[in-house]
């Protein structure tokens, strides 16, 4: 029999010796190569420092912020132009620059109030933007004009691609003279009235008004058409929100809520959180915009 | 006379003169009427096509260009004479593309060729490093990227056909690199300042062009209208704006008004199109593909020259000529199957927009689609409605026709050319597939062997003797239905040849063990005189010999396998390796299996990332069992959960089976990333319960090398397995990798398959725990990879201990064999300058396209302890056991390398080199010294291939069990391809092979006691396929 103790001693050492065989191997023939230093030029673009603009670190909002969806079956609102019923309630702000450069709230920002009945998905927008401009894309290219955006959905489990009950929801307002004339683009469809007429409690349309520091758009949406089947109070949604400024020709400023890239309109997992909640009888004060 | 010679020659160059200098291009504009090319200063409208022409089978690694030059001419000549027939006066191909085929396809069809340098867009490599985000605010890197232009360039200039110059291919899309710089800046600042960086050197790169071909426009390929601002401000001296956009069928005013009130340059559609298949109805789409492409050309038409709109678009290049069938599957995956699965959503292609749906099909967005039939080696196209809609719609001139023509022009009717496109469509199927479709093979053997044994002694022919072998396939796949696929192929048996060396020669040509069954029963047909005494047999009989079923349902793909190969599932989360791949030998069936055979689902929708696979052989030597998996994964993190039910565990039950694999298996795997340069991998493996509580020989390590022995029972432990790998790139050029197992003494599963030239993978095997670790060191296209082993049984074998019985491990759930202590150093040296056809992959040697390419393993191993008793199968076809375990042996060594050498585009070199100090794999103490040579060439349809081993096992593994060396063995193989031949084996050809091998007291004792003596035979094969 062997002495296993020097047999092993002898293989760990012929072991030692091989690998430090390989490592000066290594060595050497990482000195051979000539390395060059890392050298960055300057930018030689920086886009322009716009007056009165905020900084990222008051754009995000804190991820465990919860988006209040309010939720009654009475005084709901009308889609008509009057945005009176939406005072005094909370929601987001967007204020992430995504593209575009820093955020100007005069610019480009929209505030954004959610309301339901259990049946229908109610939106309120007040998007403030110092040029606008009637949009005349067709319903899925129409992100390139002046638009806000919602990105809503009901699966709660992380998920990277848009299952059901997610949804991307596109308000387009077309026309500064007639308030009727919205789009509403469903998961990059413009939907029409006819699709849900008839449906019980569904109520289906959008107004959109003009003024000189932006516009206002309400909307009314069958949950079935986002095939939700039902919201009550206490259930938890995940959402996001997006401004679109075009202030030129096309697109030149995308502003959001959470997410700090353009992947919401198919990454769902970007998106942050809400909860519907009862409406609350008493309100904030008007802001006054409204 | 004369006169009439000179008069003619005069005609000639003439008509010749235009063709045979290079063109002075350039963009005008008519402040009335916008932007027009102008070539040699006749006005040119851009009718053209993106040209794709990877054939099925390959992808984005084939270089056409690569090609013998009558395949690239054929290309050409079969895609540009349907081109010149649908009107197309430009291509767009990238920078690879040899001067001499720009002028060919101008000269002989009048199209033109855009150059397009790619400036950096999916990475490049600089100073030996590979970078796969290209950060434009790096001085080298804008350097280097200047450099490959100037180079790249340089090489049209004055060439007739090059229209103008293109730089990038949608750069703004790329801009991903990471700085602090960058970092520190708003989010919505970042992509900005990337895309100056990136724009400021466009406008170095324009001017660089420009100086060197001061004849051509210089223009950039930009995604959509993104960053026109910028484009204005920092690069000034642009000609013209490449565009690709993917907008429906319009791009809207608002995108020639928003180019036309930044930049004063007209544009160029440099992609654009729709893609041919409904992900909705799920069908070929035909009508609205030529639909979507005929509105865009219509609109392209309204916004050119003298309309009254903005007269800044010169026309585009439809994305794309013909299908592409690797862009899905990972695009080294399934690249012989039309992939119906889309990667992204676009609702602006509204005839398949579907809530939740993407609907971008990356393979059908030609306007030809190529068919799996050739014709001359290249694919039949067949040509969609989109084809012939081009066709008419380019017949009229863009930049001199008014709006009314327009209108007139574009009512066209589709239905007629979408019919005549699906008459094409079913005349092909017909032709490649019908509803049934036939497809055969032949082989046919003719052996004639000389030996020098026994028969007189000394030297000569002492036997010779002829024999010939024939084997048909024939095999018919079922295409009647869009969603399924099928086929069966029958092998039908002639003669079996005799052969002297064993089951080679049965195993190249495919042949498995005839009637009986057994899996080397030689008496029952290898005759050999001087063995058996027996005659040739001749045994004709019909198998099924592979079969297959592709169902494709909204939630699964349901496929049945019948030994047509499948993948093992490493790469979606089989950590521990339950499933390992099943695919034959190249031109040898495995040991006479069936393997894969079984039925597969593999979840779509909301069932994605699921799989169930069973059925009574899944995989080479599986007993009857179902897996199922389920695997997702996300940026960061990825996980996947197993289970594995074996309905058959009693070795004795199934003699004919490898006893392997227990009842019951489940397993876990989690991969992280969340740490910057640091990825790890968990998992954990539960096997084996079915033995809980059996007894076993427990022997164990004592002080001072005793071993002592209990009898214990199998407790949970025993059922359980963890691993653990770890690898970073913290550090410059360099990988480091490490790896802890501990596998109780019930969780055997499978060995690892290598894929990285090294010899030291993962055994599979349970009864162990193990340590490895290393580095590789990549630096441009060298890599060098050191790592060690060392590996410690949690029982030792049953020899160490006195008293202890013995332990088998054809008997026992639990055995010492590929586990056994171990201490390993590997160094793997690679040299692979062309990452897109990886050295390692098992199809290298027909696809490397590297100039030169090569790798050297040298293993070093010291088995410190010896091994239980392993098991061989018998000629009878059933398992028995050794009559003892291998000795420990130490300092044995390996060395393994393979170089290729592209000496030419039609001479391809292969050699290779290995030697080493084995064991076998049996119970013969003797170790072997051998080493041996291997050299093949292939000259267009010729291959020349010999090998040399001296003192080397044979080639079957039996050889190696039983410990059976030869001090000589050869052979020298020339043969000819009916089309350009594969290196990987000896399908379709003919040829004359010389093969054999001398014998000594180590060849077979039984038989060969004298030790000079040799055998030889010489073979004349033929192969066809159709």
């Amino acid at each position: 029999m062997l002495n296993r103790k020097r047999f092993l001693y002898l293989h760990l050492t012929e072991c030692i010796r091989i690998l430090f065989v390989c490592i000066a191997t290594f060595t050497a023939l990482a000195g051979c190569v000539t390395n060059y230093p890392k050298a960055v030029m300057e930018p030689p673009w920086v886009p322009a420092e716009p007056a009165g603009g905020e900084g990222e670190a008051e754009g995000r909002p804190d991820p465990d912020t919860q988006v209040p969806v309010y939720f009654s079956s009475s005084d709901l609102p009308l889609i008509d132009g009057n945005f009176s019923e939406w005072g005094g309630l909370d929601g987001p702000l967007t204020r992430l620059a995504v593209y575009g450069g820093r955020h100007v709230p005069e610019d480009a920002e929209a505030f954004f109030v959610l309301r339901t009945d259990g049946v229908n998905l109610y939106i309120y927008c007040r998007a403030s933007d110092d040029i606008t401009h009637e949009n005349f894309l067709p319903g899925s290219m129409a992100w390139r004009g002046d638009t806000p955006e919602l990105f809503f959905g009901t699966a709660l489990g992380k998920h990277k691609k848009y299952q059901t009950g997610d949804n991307q929801i596109r308000l387009v307002p077309r026309s500064k003279e007639n308030m009727e004339n919205v789009d509403i683009v469903v998961n990059q469809r413009t939907v029409d009235g006819y699709m849900v007429s008839g449906q019980e409690g569904a109520v289906f349309g959008a107004a959109a008004v003009y003024s000189e520091t932006g516009y206002q758009i309400e909307a009314a949406i069958p949950l079935s058409l986002l095939s939700i089947d039902a919201l009550a109070p206490g259930r938890k949604v995940r959402l996001d929100f997006q401004i679109n400024d075009a202030d030129e020709t096309e697109r030149d400023r995308m502003i959001h809520w959470m997410s700090d890239k353009d992947t919401p309109w198919f990454d769902p997992s970007v998106w942050g959180d809400g909860i519907v909640v009862e409406l609350p009888d008493t309100r904030k004060e008007v802001p006054d915009v409204l | 006379m004369f006169y009439r010679f000179r008069l003619s020659v005069l005609f000639l160059i003439i008509l010749a003169a235009p063709h045979l200098s290079a063109q002075w291009v350039k963009v005008t504009q008519d402040p009335e009427k916008g932007w027009r090319l102008m070539v040699d200063g006749k006005p040119m409208a851009v009718h053209g096509v993106v040209w794709s022409f990877t054939p099925i089978g390959e992808n984005y690694s084939y270089s056409l260009w690569n090609q013998p030059k009558e395949l690239i001419q054929q290309m050409i000549d079969t895609d540009a004479a349907l081109m010149q027939q649908m009107g197309v006066n430009a291509i767009r191909v990238f920078t690879d593309v040899p001067p001499e085929w720009i002028t060919y396809l101008y000269n002989r069809y009048g199209i033109y060729t855009v150059v397009n340098d790619l400036f950096g867009r999916y990475g490049l490599t600089i100073d030996g490093r590979w970078h796969a985000k290209t950060n434009y605010a790096d001085l080298r890197t804008r350097e280097a990227i200047l450099e490959s232009l100037r180079k790249n360039i340089s090489r049209y200039v004055d060439v007739p056909g090059v229209l103008f110059y293109l730089l990038g291919n949608e750069n703004n899309y790329g801009l991903e690199w990471d700085s602090n710089a960058i970092e520190n800046l708003p989010v919505g600042q970042r992509l900005e300042v990337r895309a100056g960086y990136l724009y400021s050197l466009f406008e170095e790169g324009i001017n660089i062009v420009k100086e060197i071909d001061p004849t051509k426009p210089v223009g950039i390929v930009n995604g959509d209208i993104q960053y026109m601002n910028i484009i204005k401000a920092l690069t000034p001296s642009l000609d013209l704006l490449g565009v690709n956009t993917y907008r429906g069928d319009s791009a809207q005013d608002l995108f020639y008004e928003g180019v036309a009130s930044s930049l004063n340059v007209p544009i160029v559609f440099t992609e654009f199109g729709a893609d041919a298949y409904n992900v909705v109805e799920e069908r070929e789409d035909q009508y609205n593909q030529a639909l979507y492409i005929k509105n865009q050309w219509e609109e392209i038409y309204r916004q050119s020259y003298g309309k009254g709109k903005t007269g800044n678009i010169l026309g585009g290049f439809v994305f794309e000529w013909m299908d592409e069938w690797w862009k899905s599957a990972g695009m080294v995956l399934e690249l012989d199957v039309h992939n119906t699965d889309a990667s992204w959503s676009n609702g602006s292609y509204a005839y398949d927009a579907a809530h939740g749906k993407d609907n971008m099909n990356e393979e059908w967005w030609g306007i030809v689609a190529q068919s799996p039939v050739k014709t001359g080696g290249i694919h039949q196209r067949r040509l969609r409605a989109a084809y012939y809609a081009l066709q008419k719609v380019w017949t009229l001139d863009q930049y001199e026709c008014t709006g009314e023509e327009i209108s007139a022009h574009f009512a066209i009717d589709l239905r007629p050319l979408a019919n005549q496109a699906r008459l094409n469509a079913l005349e092909q199927k017909e032709k490649e597939q019908g509803k049934i479709n036939f497809r055969g093979k032949i082989d046919v053997v003719g052996v004639t062997s000389f030996d020098d044994i026994d028969v007189g002694g000394g030297n000569g022919f002492d036997n010779a003797e002829s024999s010939i072998g024939e084997w048909a396939y024939l095999g018919f796949d079922l295409n009647a239905f869009e969603n399924v696929d099928a086929g069966i192929t029958f092998r039908l048996q002639g003669h079996v040849p005799k052969t002297t060396f064993e089951l080679e020669e049965y195993s190249r040509y495919e042949a498995k063990e005839l009637a009986t069954g057994a899996f080397y029963d030689t008496s029952a047909f290898v005759s050999d005189s001087t063995q058996s005494g027996e005659t040739h047999s001749s045994l004709p009989y019909a198998e099924i010999y592979d079969a297959y079923v592709n169902w494709q349902t909204k939630y699964t793909d349901i496929d049945f396998y019948y030994h047509n190969g499948h993948a093992d599932w490493g790469t979606e989360g089989d950590y521990f390796h339950l499933l390992p791949e099943s695919f034959d030998y190249i031109g040898m069936d495995i040991n006479g299996s069936n393997a894969p055979f079984g039925i597969e689902f593999t979840g779509k929708e909301f069932l994605d990332g699921a799989k169930i696979y069973g059925g009574p052989e899944i995989y080479w030597g599986a007993k009857p069992q179902i897996m199922a998996k389920y695997y997702k994964s996300w940026d960061k993190i990825s996980f996947a959960l197993m289970y594995n039910e074996v309905f058959s565990r009693n070795q004795t039950e199934d003699g004919n089976m490898k006893p392997i694999g227990h009842g019951r298996r489940a397993s876990g795997w989690a991969n992280l990333n969340f740490l910057p340069w640091i990825s790890a991998d968990f998992g954990a493996l539960f096997s084996g319960m079915e033995y809980l509580g059996d007894s076993y020989t427990h022997v164990e390590r004592g002080a001072n090398y005793t071993y002592t022995s209990e009898t214990r029972n199998f407790d949970v432990l025993d059922t359980l397995s963890f691993k653990a790998n770890l690898k970073s790139e913290i550090f410059l050029y360099t990988r480091l990798f490490a790896r802890y197992t501990y596998a109780g003494r019930l969780t055997s599963t499978s060995a690892y398959t290598i894929r990285d030239g090294s010899q030291m993978g993962e055994i599979g095997t349970g009864n162990h725990h193990d340590i490895t670790g290393g580095l590789q060191f990549q630096f441009g296209p060298i890599s060098v990879m050191p790592q060690f082993l060392i590996r410690m049984p949690l029982s030792h074998p049953s020899s160490l201990a006195d008293g202890a019985p013995a332990r088998r491990a054809l008997t026992e759930p639990m055995a010492v064999f590929w586990n056994r202590e171990a201490y390993q150093a590997e160094l793997v040296v690679a040299f692979d300058p062309t990452g897109d056809t990886y050295f390692f992959d098992w199809n290298n040697s027909d696809r490397e396209n590297a100039k030169f390419a090569g790798y050297v393993s040298f293993l070093y191993s010291f088995y410190e302890g010896p091994t239980d008793i392993w098991y061989y199968k018998n000629e009878f076809g059933n398992y028995a056991s050794f009559n003892s375990g291998l000795p420990a042996v130490n300092g044995l060594w390996s060395l393994k390398s393979r170089f290729v050498w592209n000496a030419a585009p039609k001479l391809r070199f292969i050699a290779g080199v290995h030697g080493g100090l084995q064991q076998s794999w049996g119970e013969k103490t003797r170790k072997v010294n051998y080493w041996g040579g291997s050299l093949s060439a292939r000259l267009d349809k010729w291959v020349f291939s010999t090998s040399v081993d001296v003192n080397a096992w044979g080639k079957a593994d039996w050889m190696r069990q039983l410990n059976i060396t030869f001090p000589l063995q050869w052979t020298l193989d020339i043969s000819r391809g009916f089309d350009i031949p594969s290196l990987l084996n000896s399908s379709n050809r003919i040829g004359v092979r010389w093969k054999g091998r001398t014998f000594d007291e180590y060849s077979d004792a039984a038989d060969f006691p004298n030790g000079e003596e040799w055998r030889m035979e010489l073979l004349f094969y033929l192969s066809m396929s159709w």
